[in-house]
């Protein structure tokens, strides 16, 4: 045998070539793989309060990080809404802040209303409305004034709105919240996490989210009726 | 070793083809690969059953052969078999623009930069000319290629 070269075929190979595609090889799997394990795929991070739905108890954790002015956010709630149903009373839905603020004007201010609506109780019902009317206020020229609209429909106190508004730690709170997402590898939204795996966008959690879920119920010996 | 201007202009081709091919797969590579399938996705062009499968394979062939090119490590291999995936990808994005899908972004390098579908078919129609270049000339003397044939 000759150990200078491999022959494969008509194809002479020397294999130092070999040996040196093959540390490289290896060299780049071993980058990739210490590279994914500084990221927290899959760990659930701190629950602001006031942006949850469902049990606190509940053994399922959907993690929905979301742009108000992303239209596939929008489109993505009813496959969203559907699980919820579904698998009442075992899923418990965290809304996490991911406003694209270079693609959507209004993403940043929308998700302060939010946080200042969560802190007077009422995050859900601004979500909804605000998720409602996406495609009217998205075009816009200032919707401060619509927002403020929403915000008294839902009964919000404007005083207590107003300074909530005008606190920098809202705005770095929303940042942080987004900054812990792309830390757990969003990139896009709406990316939704159930336990250790990841969605991203409505189509793959209509397609897939039924069999993980169903699969962690059966392990945890819960049965859906 | 007398270096000849062809060879100082091959290395500058490597980095900028095997640097962005690298970086592109490192990217995709440390995310979900969910993410990527959903790049995909938006594409409507790859069948669904081979989507995952897709995503997958296409971020481990950027980078190794990125990093072979980068390296100037089977340099015309490296280069022919990007110059495939460059071909497919200004294939897509071509198709997209032309039949108006509507694409966010081409979803080539993960959250770091965001491009249109024009400027990615811009930036995929330079490499494709460097990667095309790379494959008609002889490794350059800087190569690891070069180092190996000794």
């Amino acid at each position: 045998m000759n150990f200078k070269s491999l022959k494969l075929r008509s194809m002479r190979i020397p294999i130092k070539y070999l040996l040196v595609a093959v540390t490289l090889c290896a060299l780049i799997v071993g980058a990739v793989f210490t590279g994914r394990r500084f990221l927290h795929l899959g760990k659930s991070v701190e629950i602001v309060s006031g942006k949850e739905k469902g049990p606190k108890d509940a053994p399922i954790q959907m993690d929905v990080y979301s742009d108000f002015q992303c239209p596939a956010c929008r489109n993505a709630l009813p496959m969203i809404e559907e699980i919820e149903q579904k698998y009442s009373p075992y899923v418990k839905v965290i809304f996490r802040q991911f406003p694209l603020e270079h693609n959507h004007a209004w993403s940043l201010l929308a998700a302060q209303f939010s946080e200042c609506a969560a802190q007077q109780r009422k995050f859900w019902e601004f979500h909804g409305r605000i998720y409602a009317t996406q495609e009217e206020w998205s075009k816009l020229t200032d919707v401060t004034p619509r927002f403020i609209g929403f915000a008294q429909e839902i009964g919000l106190d404007l005083k207590v709105l107003e300074v909530c508004l005008g606190k920098e730690e809202i705005i770095s709170q929303i940042r942080k919240e987004r900054e812990t997402g792309a830390a757990r590898g969003v990139q896009s939204t709406p990316t939704i996490f159930i336990g250790t795996e990841v969605f991203v966008g409505g189509p793959q959690l209509k397609e897939r989210a039924p069999q993980v879920i169903e699969k962690e119920l059966e392990r945890l010996g819960i049965k859906i009726k | 070793m007398s270096l000849t201007r062809r060879d100082l202009l091959s290395v500058l081709e490597q980095i900028i083809v095997g640097g962005v091919f690298t970086i592109s797969g490192w990217l995709k590579l440390v995310a979900p690969h969910q993410n990527f399938m959903a790049v995909i996705e938006q594409y409507q062009a790859v069948p669904h059953l081979w989507v995952e499968p897709v995503s997958l394979i296409v971020p481990w062939i950027e980078i190794i052969f990125g990093v072979f090119l980068l390296l100037g490590f089977l340099s015309r291999v490296s280069a022919g078999v990007l110059s495939v995936l460059l071909l497919s990808f200004i294939g897509l994005l071509g198709r997209g623009i032309l039949l108006h899908i509507p694409i966010q972004e081409c979803g080539c390098f993960g959250s770091l930069l965001k491009l249109e579908p024009w400027q990615a078919l811009a930036l995929d129609t330079l490499l494709f000319s460097l990667a095309l270049i790379l494959m008609c000339f002889e490794h350059s003397k800087l190569s690891l290629d070069a180092w190996l044939s000794k």
